[in-house]
């Protein structure tokens, strides 16, 4: 049998019985739509967490303490550069939880402590006014720089520099507003202030000796080559300060370990929504198995009457293999597109509760039609042996 | 018609076949044909004749390569059938035997043309439609090729069958029970042509019935009874004398394979 007699008999087949048929795809058209829209919002997801940190900066190393806390005595180390020559800035923090308001107006925020390296160090910019300066860390003065999302739930759209704001019954003055950067983990809704303001002023803890205790430090190696350099000078310069024999009591954490881990969380969540996705193939693949095998027992009497003509069983398992493949490949099509068309829909769009990115790529395309191929191949195969095997005289019999 | 070497040669030659089908388990034996020898030559018009149960279904499987024989040879235009596989048996019958069934077994939603290509797909036949067209001409069909099998009635869908089985120029052409689903003139009508085919373009045509008339049209009858074959009589051609129609027909060459037909081999047996 020609490919053509094969092509021309499977769509003769195929157009008898147009619902079923359209039914029988359906089940692959969501298969391959969901395995597209999840790969796609993977891939996304997967491109928002590298973006993110990266726009952190992959030169930038993050200390945190662990048994022994870090201090501002550290931060002056680290700044040495005859210590640290591949160390460019060095930015520690103190994380707090606060309430800020207004007259009537309330939010609740991420109240930092930092000092003016962290505009650099964590690669941001002003909207308004200035940010947090030498003098203010030095006078431990009471002001602040907010976030573009919380500068918006207390004053609208108005310029809030030079306004007087209550941080946990504090009163700050704003000196500027940071621009927006959305995402996760967004600087939107943080409220910057001198570290020194809030260790003294906000802060609860205190360590012996007088110094200030820090959160974490951020360090900007000089160049991205530097980077392992840089983590070995300040492992250098703490163990010195802190007189360390045996295990370090702080961690420090580079850039890319960071995305490296979010990345693997991502992957493990992408394979488990492809794992899902691909059961519902798997079951769609199932459906065309189905109406196969009653495709073959309708037509058993066509059937008989090919092979009376000679066909042998090969030309049969042909046929009834195309047919199977036809309706997960076109399956595979309306999938395609509508899982693409679905991707495109929501990228950027704000729903249930999280904004989503997808990327669209063509391999994902691609990869689904030949699995769709695939499906059809592994599904039609055992009704179209079936049907080959049949007795041609029992099958010119059948009623 | 077709290149036997051998004009002397049959083109079926069964010897001793028995067929034995098991049932309920292997525990009953049935013997459906118990020793059968016939030998069939170029352009005979035969019929098979028996009651139910008689085994003539059996050995029109047989002789169709639709089945094997449990003992004994069948050879098909000097072929050996009985040891061939089910690939080689499907080869035999594309080339060899063209089917006219009982039900006219049509595929419905093709038309006329498209349903006498239908053989042709299984194996390499170049000019399809041409050779579709002939066939269709052939039973006076020509001006109904693009018909579809319910829009022609049950006389034309049976010459549609017919076509089908011609297209292929088959060594035989093997009717079961070709006119069971007709009327009285449709009957006439689908054994007018079959013996057309016979007589004008030596065809060798064997039709498997239970109705004496439809005998009466054939040469030879071979009737079986209990798997046995229990006479086999050749007669004076009763249907050319017994049908006015076929008297003042133009002499009709097979126009299929644009060949000359060859001499109709009916020596020694008193049919010309």
């Amino acid at each position: 049998m020609s490919p053509q007699d094969i092509i021309r008999t499977s769509i003769y087949s195929l157009t008898a019985n147009r619902l079923r048929a359209a039914l029988a795809l359906l089940g692959i058209v969501l298969g391959v739509c969901s395995v597209i829209t999840l790969m796609s919002i993977g891939r996304g997801s997967t491109d928002r967490i590298t973006e993110l940190i990266q726009g952190l900066g992959s030169n930038l190393l993050t200390v945190i303490p662990s048994s022994e806390p870090l201090t501002l005595a550290d931060v002056e180390a680290l700044r040495d550069p005859l210590y640290t020559p591949s160390i460019k800035a060095v930015a520690p923090e103190i994380g707090t939880f606060g309430t800020i308001h207004i007259n009537n107006n309330t939010t609740q925020a991420s109240i930092t402590g930092v000092t003016p390296e962290y505009l650099n160090v964590r690669n941001l910019d002003m909207a308004t006014g200035t940010f947090i300066g030498a003098p203010h860390v030095e006078s431990r003065a009471e002001i602040v720089v907010l976030g573009a999302e919380v500068s918006e739930d207390l004053f609208g759209n108005q310029d809030p520099t030079g306004a007087e704001v209550r941080i946990n019954g504090r009163q700050f003055r704003v000196v500027g507003v940071l621009a927006a950067q959305s995402g996760f983990g967004s600087i939107d809704s943080q409220a910057l202030i001198p570290i020194t303001t809030a260790y003294y002023r906000l802060s609860g803890q205190r360590i012996p000796g007088g110094d200030i205790s820090v959160d974490q430090i951020s360090v900007q190696a000089r160049d991205v080559e530097l980077v392992d350099q840089a983590i070995e000078e300040i492992e250098t310069v703490l163990r010195l300060s802190h007189r360390i024999t045996e295990a370090d009591d702080f961690t420090v954490f580079n850039q890319q370990e960071i995305l490296d881990t979010f990345d693997e969380a991502n992957q493990t969540l992408v394979v488990f929504l492809g794992a899902v996705a691909g059961i519902s193939l798997l079951v769609g693949g199932i459906g065309i198995m189905n109406i196969m095998l009653v495709s073959v027992t309708e037509r058993t009497r066509e059937i008989g009457i090919r092979q009376a003509m000679g066909a042998k069983r090969r030309d049969i398992v042909a046929q009834f293999v195309t047919e199977a493949v036809f309706l997960t490949f076109g399956g595979g099509i309306i999938g395609v597109i509508a899982g693409l068309s679905l991707a495109t829909a929501i990228d950027g769009r704000f729903l249930i509760g999280t904004e989503w990115s997808t990327r669209v790529t063509s391999d994902i395309p691609i990869i689904a039609l030949i699995v769709s191929i695939a499906v059809g191949l592994f599904f039609g195969i055992y009704p179209a042996v079936r049907a080959a095997r049949l007795n041609p005289i029992e099958a010119l019999r059948y009623e | 018609m077709r290149s036997t070497s051998n004009p002397d040669q049959p083109v079926i030659r069964i010897r001793d076949v028995t067929k034995i089908y098991e049932m309920g388990a292997g525990t009953i034996q049935v013997r459906a044909l118990d020793g059968v020898s016939i030998d069939i030559h170029d352009g005979e018009y035969v019929a098979i004749m028996g009651a139910s149960g008689s085994g003539k279904s059996t050995l029109m499987n047989i002789i169709g390569c639709l089945d094997v024989p449990s003992e004994g040879t069948y050879h098909i235009d000097g072929q050996a059938v009985e040891a061939m596989s089910n690939d080689r048996l499907a080869d035999i019958r594309s080339r060899k035997v063209g089917f006219v069934f009982q039900t006219h077994n049509l595929l419905p939603r093709l038309t006329a043309l498209a349903n006498v290509e239908l053989p042709m797909m299984y194996g390499h036949w170049p000019n399809r439609r041409d050779r579709a067209e002939n066939a269709l001409t052939l039973v006076g069909l020509g001006d109904r090729t693009h018909h579809r099998p319910t829009e022609l009635s049950g006389g034309q869908q049976q010459r549609v069958g017919i076509a089908r089985a011609l297209v292929k120029e088959p060594s035989v052409l093997l009717a079961d029970e070709p006119t069971g689903n007709l009327d009285t003139s449709n009957t006439a009508e689908i054994l007018n042509i079959i013996s057309d085919l016979n007589h004008e373009n030596g065809i060798t045509v064997i039709v498997v019935t239970h109705e004496r008339d439809v005998a009466a049209r054939a040469d030879r009858v071979i009737t079986l009874s209990d798997g046995q074959v229990i006479s086999d009589e050749i007669r004076d051609s009763p249907a050319r004398g017994g049908n006015p129609k076929d008297k003042g027909r133009p002499h009709r060459r097979i126009p299929i394979s644009h060949r000359t037909a060859s001499p109709l081999p009916f020596g020694g047996r008193g049919l010309g």
